[in-house]
């Protein structure tokens, strides 16, 4: 199995769709799209950390789902109040904090303190060495976010971090670029050494959007609230679909959610 | 190849020996190795005047080491405040593991002291190392020197003694 895709494979028989959760066959909507459902991904009870893997991480190990192109983590993370991971330390990874609801303090061996809310993005590039630590900020509300690693163009490259902002109209009814391997605007988009994309988006009722995959170019999709569609397949919240070969992703309903342009 | 896990244990309370510790740990990253960083537990004392708020943050951020954490790492650095000795409250407890661990454990075990601004102090704790049973990395620089060479010395133990 191409480690690559980490095991969602379209061209899976039928016993292996429903386990891989690809629309049966009648009514399949797609034979490129495969769903990971939200119930299906590993899940890591630590008192104050409840973390949901959607690709292979720590003690959560499944070759099936290893990473998707260059995507290779995808966490969902609720941090109780107060708490959080204390100093640790990361090599070649790009690594990416959504932040769902709540507040995080960073630290790290560059900078800091930071603060990242709701309606930020932080992106760290952990290159040839870095140690940081994460903290929920508040002593009473839980932090709720996504953490995403994406693997570098090279190896060794200098360690970085940026933080951005994004307002509610900003990712309303469109796709917001959240991170791209260059950004002519450093204060809304950050830099990120991988040919990949990162788009926030929140779908209304009755919007309708359509992003162009150029050829060879691949789409992760993640829903962090409510439902959306995806070229016809119903997706709720903390599902995800890896979709190839398709010309383009039909995105509608109600939610939140990230798409990944992958090479 | 497998990645060599080293303590890096040090002693802080208004946060400038946790940035060397810092330091070391990012070299021992850029060496392909896992630091643990362990900060030892205060033992009482007054905290000092602006200090209070990064005390408390690092009293919830550590855990402090453990015989499994030196038992499981092919190498200790030690990041002491400049002016304390071995024999200074904080670090008594952690010395006595660490011989405790020499008498009960292989020798071999690689260490290394990064300087806080007190010859002194990498010296008497460089002594103190070598009496538990460590083989001291000769290393000059900056802690994240310290930390690269340490493990670069880690692998290449492994591999001649493999």
């Amino acid at each position: 199995m191409d480690p690559g895709t980490g095991g969602l494979s379209s061209q899976a028989p039928d016993s292996a769709r429903q386990r891989l959760h690809l629309p049966p066959r009648p009514v399949e909507i797609s034979h490129m799209i495969a769903i990971r459902k939200s119930e299906d991904r590993g899940f890591t009870d630590r008192g104050w950390l409840q973390s949901r893997a959607t690709f292979s991480f720590g003690s959560y190990q499944d070759p099936r789902f290893n990473g998707f192109r260059s995507l290779r983590v995808l966490n969902e993370d609720r941090i109780a109040p107060a708490t959080g991971f204390g100093p640790h330390s990361h090599r070649d990874m790009e690594i990416l904090t959504y932040m769902i609801e709540g507040r995080l303090a960073h630290r790290d061996s560059l900078s800091g303190p930071h603060i990242l809310g709701t309606g930020e993005l932080q992106a760290m590039t952990a290159g040839d060495g870095i140690v940081h630590s994460e903290f929920n900020a508040s002593e009473a509300e839980p932090a709720h976010l996504l953490q995403i690693w994406i693997e570098p163009r090279a190896e060794d490259l200098p360690p970085s971090y940026q933080q951005i902002g994004f307002t509610g109209d900003d990712i309303t009814g469109r796709l917001h670029l959240l991170a791209a391997p260059a950004t002519a605007d450093p204060a809304r988009t950050a830099a990120i050494n991988q040919d990949a994309r990162v788009y926030a988006c929140r779908v209304i009722a009755g919007n309708r959007l359509t992003h162009a995959l150029a050829e060879g170019r691949h789409a992760w999709i993640q829903i962090a609230r409510g439902t959306i569609d995806v070229n016809g397949a119903s997706l709720e919240q903390g599902d995800g679909a890896a979709v190839s070969d398709e010309p383009a992703v039909d995105l509608s309903g109600n939610g939140e959610f990230l798409l990944f342009d992958l090479p | 190849m497998a990645q060599h896990a080293v303590v890096v244990a040090f002693t802080s309370r208004c946060g400038a020996t946790e940035t060397l510790a810092h330091a070391a740990a990012v070299g021992v990253v850029n060496g392909r190795g896992l630091p643990r960083l362990r900060r030892l537990a205060d033992e009482g004392g007054p905290t000092p005047a602006g200090c209070l708020a990064t005390l408390q943050r690092m009293q919830k951020e550590y855990v402090t080491p453990t015989e499994a954490d030196i038992a499981g790492s092919p190498a200790l650095i030690v990041v002491p405040s400049a002016g304390m000795t071995p024999a200074s409250e904080v670090w008594q407890p952690f010395m006595a593991m660490l011989r405790i661990a020499a008498a009960a454990g292989p020798a071999g075990k690689l260490g290394a002291v990064v300087d806080a601004g007190d010859r002194h102090t990498v010296a008497a704790f460089a002594s103190a190392l070598e009496a538990c049973g460590f083989t001291l990395v000769a290393t000059s620089g900056d802690p994240r020197a310290h930390g690269r060479a340490v493990v670069d010395a880690v692998a290449l133990h492994s591999r001649t003694a493999g």
